[in-house]
């Protein structure tokens, strides 16, 4: 393979991995690391470089329209980023201390119930209605999206905004132990804790993801993970993918992104497993 | 189904007509000025660098982890990378591209500081104010 027909297959993996990512509130990486270590035959360090880049353009590209459209709650997204941005840093100190081999085996397990519930979960209309919160109350979260599914402009109230912190700290953390699953975790703590719209957690996790991955990108770049000529063709495509991925949102149905989203999170953890016990 | 208060209705409302558009559009420009940077970046380098446009394998080298024009390598600091654009050098516009894309998250959240600062919204000042702080301080124990 020459450099050319490289750089059209890298853009080719960004857009495949920007598209799914936008869709899915997950940044791109479950496609993007696998494409460049296992198809392409790359060192790790330099697929994991270009991932976290190819998660700040999908988090970006996507936002572009997710906070126009009102798909994305910026204010639950940013105050839930106060938990995943200690969690990561947490997460880097805890690095050195903790077994990762352990760790891959836990969060697997924990994904995998999480990809099963996401997609067993009954849809806003069919639910007991949310319990009251207080301080989502006070700060003001609860919100409407426009669904093109439905027809209409769906109102949602937010619920249990505690756990869901708890949780994204959580979420923090283990981004920033193990380098992943930052998305992965984020979607279910809005759909499941805090009883979002499935629509509204994936759009709100991709607005959070680009802030996560920002504070370590600084770490990879010193490093030199962060490869030029790996990761710019990565990013470009991820951005255009990520631009498709967004206009679509709107108008699928939420039980097929539930079911994407617990087929894509079901492998993620699989292959957490696969890493943990070999 | 209880209500939120009405001022907090109010704030909400603010938010949303008026710092909605500005983040969206803070995301657009990082966006547009980050990924025309790269692509300038990327053109260059095929451009400038011959023996690597026409070399024929790129995948054995990359087992390896190398994939540059014979004498270039990766500017890890932000100094390096701003030399290596005066230089007129590919890679190195590329990473300068780079380096906007990875900035737009981080100054999405301090235009977030000041829309809410504008509205009044001492609560969420404070919020992203934290995150900001946090992002800044990452960076700083990081390298």
């Amino acid at each position: 393979m020459s450099p050319v027909e490289l750089t059209l297959v890298l853009f080719a993996v960004g857009v495949v991995g920007g598209w799914l990512g936008a869709l899915l509130g997950l940044g791109g990486g479950f496609i993007v690391v696998p494409a460049l270590t296992l198809v392409l035959g790359m060192n790790i360090r330099l697929a994991i470089g270009a991932s976290i880049v190819a998660v700040i353009a999908t988090s970006s590209g996507a936002a572009v329209a997710y906070v126009r459209d009102h798909m994305a709650n910026m204010r639950i997204g940013m105050f839930l980023e106060i938990a995943t941005s200690t969690g990561a840093v947490t997460g880097a100190f805890l690095g050195s201390i903790l077994v990762p081999r352990v760790l891959y085996v836990i969060f697997a397990v924990a994904l995998g119930q999480s990809a099963i519930a996401v997609a067993r979960r009954k849809s806003l209309e069919h639910r007991p209605p949310q319990p009251p919160d207080p301080l989502a109350d006070k700060l003001g979260l609860h919100g409407a999206y426009p669904d093109a599914a439905r027809g209409r402009v769906v109102t949602y109230r937010v619920a249990r905004t505690k756990i869901g912190l708890l949780l994204m700290y959580v979420a923090g953390t283990v981004s920033g132990l193990l380098g992943v699953g930052s998305g992965t975790l984020k979607v279910p703590a809005m759909d499941l804790a805090m009883g979002l719209p499935i629509k509204v957690s994936t759009a709100t996790s991709n607005f959070m993801i680009g802030v996560t991955a920002a504070a370590s990108a600084g770490v990879y770049f010193e490093r030199g993970d962060v490869n030029p000529l790996i990761s710019a063709p990565v990013a470009l495509g991820v951005l255009v993918g990520a631009l498709g991925g967004a206009r679509l949102l709107s108008g699928i149905q939420p039980r097929r992104l539930r079911a994407l989203f617990a087929i894509v999170v079901f492998a993620v953890a699989l292959d957490m497993l696969v890493k943990g016990v070999t | 189904m209880p209500g939120p208060s009405g001022s907090t209705d109010r704030t909400v409302e603010r938010t949303n007509q008026r710092l909605t558009p500005v983040v969206s559009g803070v995301l657009r420009i990082g966006v547009l000025i980050s990924s025309s940077v790269i692509t300038a970046g990327v053109v260059l380098t095929f451009v400038a660098s011959a023996s690597y446009t026409s070399a024929r394998r790129a995948v054995p080298q990359l087992r390896h982890g190398v994939l540059h024009p014979v004498g270039f390598h990766a500017p890890r600091t932000f100094a390096a990378v701003l030399s290596g654009v005066g230089h007129g050098d590919g890679p190195a516009l590329v990473m300068l591209g780079l380096l906007l894309l990875i900035a737009t998250p981080v100054l999405r959240v301090a235009v977030s500081v000041i829309g809410f600062a504008a509205d009044h919204d001492t609560r969420f000042v404070l919020i992203t104010l934290t995150v900001l702080v946090v992002l800044v301080g990452s960076f700083a124990v990081g390298t």
